[in-house]
């Protein structure tokens, strides 16, 4: 028996074995393999799909998609605000929003982008797009579409579209043997909510953004996990209408994109403006300038949220954070009075803060004498932590050695002043 | 007589043969004489810089296997190399690859080894050799322990990739995208220690390499396959079925070697009706301890973990050296941290351990140079095997001894009692079948979900497009309107497949010693009824754990680790029914046939059995539902001419139900030798009136769902495994049959060994009959 004959065979009693078991449900419709067949299926498939979600069936050399236009808002962003945020695209490139829907959450080439939304300002308008595909065998008119939505100068901006979206593209377009469409940034949304907006959040999602910060309301919407489910059912020749809540969730989380983007503008574009922000935001929001090194700015936004002085519990970080940028500044004599202030007013912190201090001292005043006082304070600050069973075993190791350095150098100075 | 003082190896051996004690033990002496080294001079090809760096390392020859195969690759052929351990494989494809490097810096390279361990020591082997030529070569390993930001630099600038099947599997191909500069520029796949590649994990393997190529051939690249073998029966056929493709043989060993004598040893017989025989542990350390007082570097071979610990007790106790790592005598075995096995391994090249017991452990291609003996306390389980072990000893000058202690095991007897096995290597055979439907089916949902099949595309011989019907039916894949299949399921298929087993659906084993329980393995549902269930002791990495409790709803295992002096081996009430005859040949008035069988299997009880004794200590009763499985088997018909003829008159139905079992026990011990696998991957069933054909029938089926191709070679080699299963009953010194011929008795009246060897005999007599009298229909 040759092989593909016996394989036939096993094939077949593993069939009626399935059968039997009631593991296999029969096909909901008819298999056929007939390329013709299927070529016809694919077509009034696309053809009832542009259909039901009003969009535009574009037949090309590489197959078809539908392009869908939903109405225009105006979503008004000042670009040159925008522009003074940590890692905020340059006020005069193009901006492309992009959400993505796909057939799963696996990054491997198994898994398709099929639905795909853009959206970019023309004047204070914020027109969107959104690409559907109709058929896995059409995605490379699909890309080609896409390619053609995003210049080459443009910034993107994404809600997690730097771990899933974009990778996952990048590999669609490796598939066709092709490499994606060249832009110059992308403005990944989620770390900066993660940031700036998260601690007065219930979660980082976008619907949760969208409802929290932004105070809007959707109305009826699917969950994430329903869509792939919802697509390939369609594909195996289901209905197409569910697919209409699909198009119409992936609309809104676009759209939600632009208007967090004006929301961020708006709140903590203008230097003055934030003045006003929430205490939390201007925290993270120092932190986020501070990551890419824009330390002045960083450090205004700290003193803004000081001047604030609205959450207590802020600000013995806030003050640490004040000082550790002063230093990074180089404004030694203005750091040396903010860890002072820090040490002297107690709290939790006071232990650093006089270490710093004699830090200070020792290294740009050179006084030895003042800096083995601080270091006397931050050694009782130590001792009480420890009595009181919290042991600051960092600050006392340090302390140790500091004293050793600084003794022995006043008795060196001592000897030689006497000789 | 004792040498307390350094001795060569050769007065040691000739003194030892000379006193009766251990010379009447001895079953079989074989000197195999020394040969002198076969060279050939570096090809002109060779990029300078690579001539240099071997220079630098002390080559300035190549030897004629290593000069065979680099030609051949060079010349666009694929190669299978199978020399000894320690003949310098590894040059065969590290040459190949430093020129491709040294001739294109772009082009890429693939390193398979079934192990990490072996992976990592190969990379290091490599980029010395690479540093040596002057070249700057990236080779690294990818596996499951490389840091997350030296993977992404390894995907794009990894030049030599060193991994595993598995990882191959689950993490390089179905994220090929992230792989292109591996793929578009491949040129050489490095398939080491490809002996290890049989049965199910072979077939898996197998198709992971379909999987492999299928992704070249769609970057364009069309790289040449190295595989690296220990003897095996089948080499270039095992390449050839793993692979896919035909490639070159190359089996001349041009590497020295000195006189080597292998001696194969017996326990002495301790009670002629029970068939007892001596401890084969007391014995290999009655052999190894002359030569270690001798100061000759010596390994010992142990089969499980506790037996590691055993030898290496009383090898310490005799020689009174303490134990901890300033000991000159040594353990080795898994559960070992890669450090304290380096140090050893260092020790060993270097002298300054001068003994050391392990498990197979050391088998695979571990570098600790060459030791002067090597004892090997049991059977290791297969020739290749074997002969690895026995590889350990040999310098290249100078007499070397290895010495194999059969125990109690019926194969072990079998063994022994024919050297020719061991000593003309080619009758055993590794096995795969890369067609077993499960698996086949598991890898084209992975192959789909990487890559969409075209209409009629070919997936290993046979197209795929029924395969993937198949697969549409049940809601994986779906053809689109171009005819492709693609993949059209949320789900990732590659994770939902273990390589080392073939079920669909595994019990996950679940280490619960720890703080934080972590999953230790897999066992399939088949299997879990006898291997997991409650209160079993379940061996893992030589490792005994105990399984306090099995959620069969689940599919979980929870175990822990003990130390316990016994294991557990599980009955099962097997009912078997024929579904298919593949083919189908007359034994005498009888047949034989091989095809696809229904076998429905229910664990009934499980007995404690003390270790290397064997001694049944205590028995409990197993509560699980019966499971299908449907699989393939050879069996055996007995016809009315054998059945006329019984040892008194005709057959009594009581002696036919021994003689059946007795005979099919010892047939699936020779089965297990002559087909290279564990005697539990085949299952018996013998039915005296075999509901099915109305007659006497002995099934042989295979243990894994679909079979892997064992059943078709059982039904190809009937005749010698009827001689082979006869010879082995006849050569028991027991009386009536005993656990090592015949298995257990069940009617102590009766003669077990007498009655399966007549029914064996018959059976022989009756084929021999046929063949000569016209040969198969």
């Amino acid at each position: 028996m040759t092989s593909s004959a016996l394989l036939g065979r096993r094939l077949t009693a593993l069939r009626l074995d399935r059968a039997r078991t009631g593991q296999l449900k029969p096909a909901a419709r008819p298999l056929t393999s007939r390329r013709a067949d299927l070529a016809e299926l694919a077509a009034e498939r696309a053809r009832r799909l542009a259909t039901a979600v009003d969009g535009e069936l574009i037949e090309t050399r590489a197959g078809r998609y539908i392009r869908i236009e939903p109405s225009a808002p105006d979503i008004p962003v000042d670009r040159a605000r925008l522009g003074t945020l940590p890692s905020a695209p340059p006020p005069d490139v193009p901006l492309v929003c992009l959400d993505s829907e796909t057939t799963g959450l696996a990054t491997g080439p198994g898994t398709v982008a099929f639905l795909i939304g853009i959206g970019a300002w023309t004047g204070g308008r914020f027109r969107q797009v959104q690409l559907l595909l109709p058929d896995q065998a059409d995605e490379p008119a699909l890309l080609d579409a896409l390619d053609a939505l995003i210049p080459s100068d443009a910034w993107l901006v994404t809600y997690n579209g730097r771990g899933f979206d974009w990778p996952l593209l990048v590999a669609r377009y490796r598939m066709v043997g092709r490499a994606a469409p060249i832009h110059v940034g992308h403005l990944d949304l989620l770390p900066m909510v993660r940031r700036v907006f998260r601690h007065r959040l219930t979660d980082a999602r976008l619907r949760t953004v969208e409802t929290e910060l932004l105070h809007l309301d959707r109305g009826p919407d699917i969950d994430g996990w329903e869509i792939p489910g919802r697509y390939l059912a369609c594909l195996r020749g289901g209905p197409v209408e569910p697919l209409v809540e699909v198009v119409r969730h992936n609309h809104e989380d676009v759209r939600s994109l632009a208007r967090l983007l004006a929301h961020a503008e708006q709140s903590l574009g203008g230097v003055v403006d934030r003045r006003g922000a929430p205490t939390g935001d201007l925290a993270g929001l120092a932190h986020a300038y501070r990551r890419v090194g824009r330390f002045e700015e960083a450090l205004d936004c700290v003193e803004a949220a000081l001047e604030a002085h609205d959450v207590p519990q802020r600000l013995p970080a806030l003050s640490l954070e004040r000082a550790r940028l002063l230093r990074r500044l180089r404004r030694h004599d203005d750091a040396l009075a903010a860890w002072r202030d820090l040490a002297v007013g107690g709290g939790p912190l006071a232990g650093v803060a006089w270490v710093e201090v004699a830090k200070s001292l020792e290294h740009r005043r050179r006084d030895n004498a003042a800096a083995l006082d601080a270091c006397t304070a931050a050694g009782r600050i130590a001792e009480r932590s420890r009595w009181l069973g919290r042991p600051l075993v960092g600050i006392e190791a340090d302390l140790a050695r500091r004293r050793r350095r600084l003794v022995g150098r006043m008795a060196r100075a001592g000897s030689g002043s006497a000789r | 007589m004792r040498h307390y003082a350094p001795a060569a190896v050769e007065a040691v051996l000739r003194d030892l043969l000379a006193d009766p004690s251990f010379g009447s033990g001895v079953v079989h002496h074989e000197i195999l004489p020394a040969q002198a080294a076969r060279t050939a001079p570096m090809p002109e090809w060779l990029d300078p810089r690579i001539r240099k760096g071997l220079c630098v390392r002390g080559i300035d020859a190549l030897y004629s296997h290593q000069a065979e195969a680099i030609e051949a690759v060079r010349a666009g052929q694929d190669v299978v190399v199978v020399t000894p351990t320690a003949s310098g494989k590894s040059l065969c494809y590290s040459l190949p690859v430093l020129q491709a490097i040294a001739d294109d810096p772009s082009a890429r390279a693939l390193f398979l080894f079934p192990t990490k361990a072996l992976g990592q020591d190969q990379v290091h082997d490599f980029a010395e050799l690479a540093r040596a030529s002057d070249l700057t070569v990236s080779a690294a390993t990818y596996d499951g322990d490389t840091p997350a930001p030296i993977r992404s630099a390894i995907r794009s600038a990894g030049q030599v990739v060193v991994t595993n099947p598995d990882m191959l599997h689950a993490a390089i191909l179905p994220h090929h995208t992230k792989w292109f500069a591996l793929f578009e520029q491949l040129r050489i796949i490095v398939i080491d220690e490809l002996h290890t590649y049989r049965g199910v994990f072979g077939s898996h393997v197998a198709n992971v390499l379909r999987r492999l190529l299928r992704l070249c051939a769609h970057y364009g690249s069309h790289p040449i396959i190295v595989c690296c073998s220990a003897t095996i029966g089948n080499p270039a056929q095992l390449a050839a079925a793993l692979t896919g493709r035909p490639a070159r043989l190359v089996d001349r060993n041009g590497a020295p070697s000195g006189e080597r004598h292998l001696l194969l040893v017996e326990p002495p017989l301790l009670d002629a009706t029970t068939g007892a025989r001596g401890s084969a542990l007391t014995l290999a350390n009655r052999w190894a301890l002359p030569f270690l007082r001798a100061g000759r570097q010596t390994i010992v071979f142990g089969r499980s973990r506790t037996a590691v610990e055993l030898l290496l007790t009383g090898l310490r106790e005799a020689l009174r050296e303490g134990a901890g790592p300033r000991s000159r005598v040594r353990g080795y075995r898994g559960g070992y941290l890669p450090t304290e096995r380096r140090a050893i391994e260092r020790g060993l090249r270097d002298g300054e351990v001068l003994g050391v017991v392990s498990t197979n452990a050391l088998e695979l291609g571990v570098d600790i140079g060459r030791l002067d003996v090597a004892i090997l306390a049991g059977y290791p389980g297969s020739v290749a095997a074997t002969w690895q072990q026995i590889g350990r000893a040999g310098r290249r000058g100078g007499v070397s001894v290895a010495v194999l202690v059969a125990s109690g095991a019926p194969v072990d007897r079998y063994v022994v009692g024919h050297p020719e096995f061991l000593l003309d290597g080619s009758p055993e055979e590794a096995r795969l079948d890369p067609d077993n439907l499960h698996v086949l089916l598991a890898h084209i949902k992975a192959a789909t979900f990487e890559l969409p099949f075209e209409a009629a595309e070919r997936f290993g011989p046979t197209e795929a497009d029924d395969l993937l019907a198949f697969l549409a039916e049940e809601g994986h894949v779906r053809q689109a309107g171009d005819g492709r299949w693609y993949w059209s399921s949320e789900n990732f298929p590659a994770s939902a497949i273990s390589l080392r087993t073939a079920a669909q659906e595994n019990v996950v084993i679940v280490d619960t010693t720890p703080d934080r329980p972590r999953v230790i393995g897999e066992v399939d549902l088949f299997s879990a009824q006898t291997l997991v269930h409650e209160d079993a002791i379940y061996l893992h990495e030589s490792a005994q754990f105990h399984v306090d409790r099995l959620d069969w709803d689940e599919r979980k295992a929870y175990v822990r680790r003990v130390d316990a002096d016994h294991y557990t081996q599980a009955d099962r009430a097997v009912t078997l029914k024929p579904l298919d005859v593949f083919a189908e040949a007359p034994i005498g008035d009888g047949r034989r046939a091989h095809g696809e069988v229904m076998v429905a299997s229910l664990a009934t009880i499980y007995k404690k059995l003390k270790f290397v004794t064997n001694e049944n200590i205590g028995w409990g009763r197993i509560h699980l539902p019966e499971i299908e499985l449907q699989t393939t088997a050879a069996w055996l018909i007995v016809g009315p001419d054998v059945l006329a003829a019984g040892l008194n008159g005709p057959w009594r139905r009581d002696e036919l139900d021994t003689a059946l079992v007795g005979a099919g026990r010892a047939i699936q011990a020779v089965a297990s030798v002559l087909l290279m696998v564990d005697p539990l991957d085949l299952g018996l069933v013998s039915q005296v009136r075999s509901p099915h054909h109305e007659a006497p029938t002995m099934y042989l089926y295979e243990a894994v769902p679909g079979g892997v191709g064992l059943a078709e070679r059982l039904f190809e080699r009937t005749d010698e495994l009827l001689v082979g299963a006869a010879d082995l009953l006849a050569r028991c010194a027991c009386e009536r049959g005993c656990p090592a011929c015949t298995g257990a008795r069940l009617d102590l009246e009766l003669d077990a060994r007498a009655l399966a060897l007549h029914l064996l005999r018959s059976l022989a007599a009756a084929g021999a009959r046929v063949s000569t009298g016209g040969g198969r229909t």
